[in-house]
């Protein structure tokens, strides 16, 4: 019971590395959701690459080509092997494979609601940037089919679709709506870098002064049993960290107005998830036999790196191909891959294995933090 | 009837090729204060932390209270307090939270429990200082409240490994007289220093330990008793030839003579009136000198005469 309380005691040290990491995770989530919805042009702006067949040839597919060339970088896909382009998109060369069919651009004039009218887009699975080109491309034949429906005949119509695409304004007006239906995702995209934060720079330290080779000592000689103190003590953690996790969840349920919809307990699920596998993490490191104050330094760390290589903070498509081969093995690259896929109407089947992985990651690294620790142990004693 | 309170019997403990306890034999009896004393390295932290079960010893036996103690015996350990050479105490509680945290590891009872912190406080007179957190505190307060966070669960058997190092006189003195204090209310101590002074003040048996072994032990009488040393004769005196040093070996009962730095050290093995014999060596010849004293063996003598070395390396 003393050592349960006395956790929270020692606790209150480090509140205001609590306040400050919760701080920081509320203003990137505000900098970025604006980001988001103000400055959406430059979203769109980025250039990709696609590999594209047009087996249209007509008017409106050369138009269509020629404005998504604007922005990205167009190859034929004639001039690659299949295995060639899904190379190309694994490693990020090539964002989207885009088939136009036959027929598309009589399809498209017609109005007809027929299957000659669906581009086929492959890209990779999960894949944050592929989005941006299939949106290119609706708001590009919505504008056109505005000006074709208001009597320009379709080389006009094109041209003015070319000049509105290339002012922001027409885009983010488009961009708007789509956003603040997306707002939860934004948000709690962010989380992750504030469960890894708090629970590294305020639960860690504690768990490492309390496992401080001299008070451990002293504790051991006490009438209270080791494994009763530990117990205690993994009890108090536990509290500590899930108070965290429904703080924060209440708090990005409140911002992006949206609770206990159907995705929204896929979203939770999938944050639960990884804070338990963030907990992991705090578990093997308290093994280490460190000194609590090194806890800074490792919240930086860990918190920074698992917050870009796991394309927290930004895809990870922006940050190249290598990034991504790292990212792959870190729980948040996992955790940003479910949302991708919730954001895409995966359901629960969709997204387990990604929460497997989470899982598996931290229980790999659990296993290895208490192996490491016994044998520093045994070197100490 | 005394009992027997702790007995270490040939115990044995190495640190790979080194041997830091070589058959090594204690008893302790109730209501003792018991002085371990050996220069530093000895092993004296070494025996205290294998008599607590925190180290696993090669051979030998330990009992306290009179039964074989092993690290799960919480019982035993709930009888025992412990203040460590090294101060272990939490950085991020105040001084308060601290005692009350390590007298709650043998006590659930809250309000015996606050009791018992507020005693400690005031016994080592910590009470202005309550809420100061350990980095607030000087060196000789900090010792304090590692003995508080020792001592606050009233324990039987009280252990402090070296209390006073690193201590302003004061504090050193106070801490001093609460051991005594703390006796008298009827727990058996063990203390253990590398300081003589400390050990003869207040200990009523004292064990000397050298490289892991017993070398002697007694009260502090008996230990000076046994040795032939019985009088030493210090002598402040500038230039004095070998010669002279020489025949000051000569005189009844002076068995050694050492001469360093204008320091003239004379050792004598009984007889009386040894002094004046040498006040009337140097009145014979003439020689002129600053101070002449005289005293009695030091515990440093009988651990000089036992193993050839001073207990510290500088005095
Ligand atoms: N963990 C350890 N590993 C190796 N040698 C040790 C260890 N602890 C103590 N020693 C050695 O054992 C001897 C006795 O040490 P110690 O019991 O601490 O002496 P004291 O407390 O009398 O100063 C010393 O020579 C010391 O260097
Ligand atoms: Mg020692």
């Amino acid at each position: 019971m003393i050592v349960f309380k006395s956790f929270f005691k020692v606790l209150r040290n480090y509140k205001m590395s609590l306040i400050m990491y919760l701080v920081i995770s509320l203003g990137v989530i505000y900098i970025l959701s604006s980001f988001n919805t103000k400055g959406n042009a430059t979203y769109y702006r980025v250039s990709q690459g696609i590999a594209v067949q047009d087996n249209d040839k007509s008017e409106i597919s050369k138009g269509l080509i020629e404005y998504l060339s604007t922005i990205n970088g167009i190859k034929n896909a004639a001039d690659y092997t299949d295995d060639q382009i899904t190379d190309m998109i694994y490693y990020t060369k090539l964002s989207n494979r885009l088939l136009i069919p036959a027929g598309f651009g009589e399809a498209y004039l017609n109005g007809a609601d027929t299957a000659a009218l669906k581009i086929e887009s492959t890209k990779e699975a999960g894949a944050r940037m592929g989005y941006s080109v299939e949106t290119e491309i609706d708001s590009y034949l919505n504008l056109l089919s505005g000006y074709l429906a208001g009597g320009f005949n379709v080389e006009e119509a094109q041209k003015l679709t070319m000049e509105a695409l290339a002012d922001n304004s027409a885009v983010s007006v488009v961009a708007d709506v789509k956003v603040e239906d997306d707002k939860i995702f934004t948000i709690f995209q962010m989380l992750p870098y504030g469960i890894l934060t708090m629970l590294f720079s305020a639960v860690l330290p504690v768990i490492l002064r309390f496992g401080s080779m001299l008070l451990k000592k002293r504790s051991d000689i006490s009438s209270t049993p080791v494994l009763k103190r530990q117990i205690s003590i993994a009890l108090a953690a536990g509290v500590v960290s899930v108070f965290i996790v429904i703080a924060l969840i209440t708090l990005a349920s409140v911002l992006s107005e949206e609770a206990f919809t159907g995705r929204w307990w896929l979203i939770v699920l999938n944050l639960v998830t990884l804070s338990l596998t963030v907990v992991m993490l705090v578990v093997a490191v308290s093994n280490l036999n460190m000194k609590p104050e090194v806890s800074a330094g490792f919240t930086n760390v860990v918190g920074l790196s698992f917050s870009f290589l796991g394309g927290i903070f930004v895809p990870i498509e922006y940050l190249g191909s290598g990034a991504k081969v790292i990212g792959q093995f870190l729980p948040t690259y996992w955790y940003s891959e479910a949302m991708t896929r919730i954001k895409t109407g995966g359901g629960f089947n969709d997204i387990l294995n990604c929460l497997l992985i989470q899982l598996l990651f931290g229980v790999m690294v659990m296993g290895v933090g208490l192996v490491a620790g016994r044998c520093i142990e045994k070197r100490t004693a | 009837m005394a009992d027997t309170i702790v007995e270490v019997k040939n115990l044995v403990k190495r640190y790979k090729e080194l041997i830091a306890l070589d058959n090594f034999n204690m008893k302790i009896e109730k209501g003792e204060v018991f002085g371990l004393l050996g220069p530093n390295g000895s092993g004296k932290t070494t025996t205290i932390n294998c008599i607590l079960s925190l180290l696993n010893f090669d051979n030998g036996e330990i009992d306290v209270f009179g039964e074989k103690m092993t690290s799960s015996r919480y019982d035993l350990k709930k009888r025992i307090g412990i203040v460590m050479q090294d101060v272990a105490v939490f950085d991020e509680l105040n001084v308060e939270e601290n005692i009350d945290y390590f007298c709650g590891l043998y006590i659930n009872d809250k309000n015996k429990r606050k009791q018992y912190v507020d005693e400690a406080i005031a016994f080592v007179g910590l009470e202005d200082f309550r809420k100061f957190k350990p980095k607030k505190l000087s060196g000789g307060l900090l010792r304090r409240l590692n003995i508080a966070c020792g001592i606050a669960h009233k324990p039987e058997l009280i252990i402090l490994d070296e209390p006073t190092v690193a201590v302003d006189p004061q504090s050193r003195n106070k801490i001093l007289e609460g051991i005594t204090e703390l006796n008298k209310k009827g727990a058996t101590i063990i203390y253990t220093s590398h300081y003589m002074e400390e050990v003869e003040q207040i200990c009523t048996h004292i064990l000397i330990m050298d490289k892991g072994k017993n070398v002697t032990e007694g009260t502090a009488e008996e230990l000076k008793r046994s040795i032939k040393n019985t009088e030493n004769i210090i002598v402040y005196i500038k230039n004095l030839d070998d010669a002279h040093v020489k025949a000051i070996n000569n005189i009844n009962h002076v068995y050694d003579v050492s001469y360093m730095s204008g320091r003239l050290e004379i050792k004598c093995a009984g007889g009386r009136h040894n002094i004046s014999h040498v006040i009337d060596y140097f009145a014979n010849n003439n020689l002129d000198y600053d101070r002449i004293y005289s005293e009695l063996p030091t515990l440093n003598d009988v651990f000089l005469e036992i193993t050839g070395k001073n207990l510290r390396d500088k005095e």
